[in-house]
């Protein structure tokens, strides 16, 4: 497997199936970012689109290819950051959606009670995370949202892996105590399921 | 065997599937014999899965590769080679070519204003004739104007007019002599700081100053750190430093009034007050003597000239048409009751006809109480000093502060300067 650099050295050729590689690679991560910023107003997927593709016009101007991630990350906070400016007037009017982009199946089983409850869950634990210090938040978003590894993480936003893995066991503490209630409601109806990555 | 506390903090890379083998191995087996762990453990998954779950069904689910490489863009070409340039100074896109213009504008606005500064405050030689009281006669030495803030200096020539406000200093081995509307002649010693508040007025802030007032209707007075000396028409030095006043006085009569008190000089005779005094001290002395430096001093016939051409005859501005007193009705804190008004003025000897007044008097809050009419034969009689208003009805009480306001009437003639005051029961 290529590394960054010389994925983003293919692409300064001319090669762009490097790009799409990169994309792949950074995908989850930079929606991710996306969704932490707006995700609630249903731009996320937007928001990374604009970013792979302003990272791509300015990519000769990135210094060191191999810091490729927390470059790719500022372009894409910056574009998240522009994105709620310029739509500022308009989300300022409007309620944020609920958490739910479709409904899938799972919802359709559980039933219009179900599915208040799923969003009463995550009403709690969007406030858990935006309770833990700044720096915490994004690892923990990357972490249970896209379930990427420490070293995927760690590529992409520039900490090492054990600054990461220190990040994500001090996060995980609080928002343990921050959910404790909600985990015990929940007893028995969450089943365990292992990390796949 | 790993102690409980180390164990705790490598839990949730246990269960996020990132401990090495050798670590997982130590962290199962003390699961196995530990039971409070255990309970952790069990816990902290509980946790990782509730937010797992409550993430999943926001979760990028598709990859966004192809609708990125449908609309991928043109790289932005390189104009510079990236290579040993500074990551701050990556964007190395020349900005001089738009700023240029505008810096130029903007240097050549921010040129002009200082340019305007600069002249607007540069000192200026009183050449030019509006608002001179007076002219520089005579110069010797190092002789300054200073500018009203103190921050320019330049040096006095001869015939310079001389102006309301003006500041002057002689520096060491000076002289200086000027000329005043009147006329007023002010010969200055060495070392000497000086204002010409106006033709009729000078204040002195240290140094020796000999005066020869010209005789006038209107008071001469001098100022200085310690009092002030009054006179209508005299011959006096006044020397002052940074303790005491000292005046002496060759000709004519002169009050001087400090925090001591009042006193008058007659010639030959000289004063010594310090601010704070209690009394005014005065011994005989050689006035001659102590005036002796002056004669040093001799106008300068060309520029005497000039003076007596250009300066004397100006016309001295007229008394204000009207005038308001404040008349204070109470003594001693006490309120008085007023019967009368009195007018004092000084008799002076010519045949000029005299204008008559309107007195109004108004209360504390402008109300007119009354008003009478005082013809101008009143203050054209040579023997009389004052006149008197009785207050018609009865007389005011508890007034306060009453104002007086006096009015010239249209008959022509001159106007009188006088003051006003109340007269109580």
């Amino acid at each position: 497997m290529q590394d960054d650099a010389q994925l983003v050295f293919r692409c300064l050729e001319g090669d762009t199936d490097a790009y799409g590689e990169l994309v792949d690679r950074y995908q989850g991560a930079v929606y991710a970012t996306a969704y932490y910023y707006a995700g609630r107003y249903g731009a996320a997927e937007d928001i990374a689109q604009e970013t792979f593709m302003a990272a791509y016009r300015s990519l000769p101007w990135l210094k060191e290819a191999a810091k490729f991630g927390p470059w790719l990350k500022a372009i894409a906070c910056r574009t998240a950051a522009n994105w709620l400016r310029k739509n500022a007037r308009r989300l300022s009017a409007e309620t944020p959606l609920p958490y739910r982009r479709t409904a899938n199946m799972a919802d359709l089983r559980l039933g219009p009670r179900g599915n208040l409850e799923r969003s009463e869950r995550f009403d709690r634990i969007q406030a858990a995370i935006d309770a833990l210090p700044e720096r915490y938040r994004l690892p923990v978003v990357l972490r249970y949202m896209q379930e990427l590894s420490y070293d995927e993480i760690s590529v992409f936003t520039g900490e090492s892996r054990d600054e990461i893995r220190g990040i994500l066991q001090r996060a995980g503490q609080q928002l343990r105590e921050a959910l404790a209630n909600t985990d015990e409601e929940d007893e028995g109806t969450v089943a365990w399921r292992p990390a796949n990555k | 065997m790993a102690s409980c506390k180390q164990v705790e903090s490598m839990i949730q890379a246990w269960i996020d599937g990132e401990l090495g083998d050798s670590e997982r191995v130590i962290l199962d087996q003390h699961f196995q014999e530990c039971p409070l762990c255990a309970v952790i453990l069990r816990k902290h998954q509980r946790c990782a899965a509730l937010l797992f779950e409550g993430f999943s069904e926001h979760r990028l689910r598709h990859s966004i590769r192809q609708r990125i490489m449908e609309n991928l863009p043109e790289m932005e070409p390189l104009r510079v080679n990236l290579e040993g340039i500074n990551w701050r100074n990556a964007d190395a896109r020349p900005k001089r070519a738009w700023l240029g213009p505008f810096m130029r504008m903007a240097a050549v606005f921010i040129l002009v204003c200082l340019a305007g500064l600069l002249y607007s405050a540069w000192p200026k030689g009183e050449k030019s004739f509006d608002g001179a009281v007076g002219m520089i006669t005579q110069t010797e030495g190092a002789v300054f104007r200073e500018a009203g803030h103190g921050l320019f200096h330049r040096s006095v020539a001869l015939k310079d007019f001389v102006k309301f406000g003006a500041f002057y200093k002689t520096g060491p081995n000076s002289r200086l002599m000027v000329s005043l509307r009147g006329p007023t002649q002010l010969r200055i010693d060495e070392n000497t700081r000086f204002q010409i508040c106006d033709d009729r007025k000078v204040r002195v802030e240290t140094g020796r100053i000999a005066l020869d007032v010209g005789r006038d209707e209107r008071k001469f007075r001098v100022l200085t750190p310690s009092g002030t000396i009054t006179v209508y028409g005299t011959v006096f030095e006044v020397s002052v430093d940074s303790v005491q006043t000292l005046v002496t006085l060759q000709s004519g009569a002169l009050q001087v009034e400090s925090t001591g008190g009042q006193g008058e000089l007659k010639p030959g005779e000289q004063t010594c007050f310090t601010r704070g005094q209690s009394a005014i001290t005065i011994r005989p002395v050689d006035a001659n003597r102590v005036l002796g430096w002056t004669k040093a001093i001799m106008p300068d016939t060309d520029a005497y000239d000039s003076f007596t051409r250009e300066v004397q005859p100006l016309k001295i501005a007229e008394l204000p048409g009207e005038q308001v007193f404040a008349v204070i009705t109470t003594k001693n804190g006490k309120p008085r009751a007023v019967s009368s008004f009195c007018l004092t003025w000084n008799p002076v000897g010519d045949d000029a006809d005299r204008c008559g007044y309107d007195v109004h008097v108004y209360n504390e809050t402008m109300r007119e109480l009354f008003s009478v009419h005082v013809d101008g034969s009143v203050f054209a009689n040579p023997n009389r000093r004052s006149h008197e208003i009785d207050v018609p009805g009865a007389p005011i009480v508890n007034a306060g502060v009453l104002h007086v306001k006096i009015v010239p009437d249209n008959s022509g003639g001159k106007q009188t300067p006088m003051k006003v005051s109340a007269v109580g029961l």
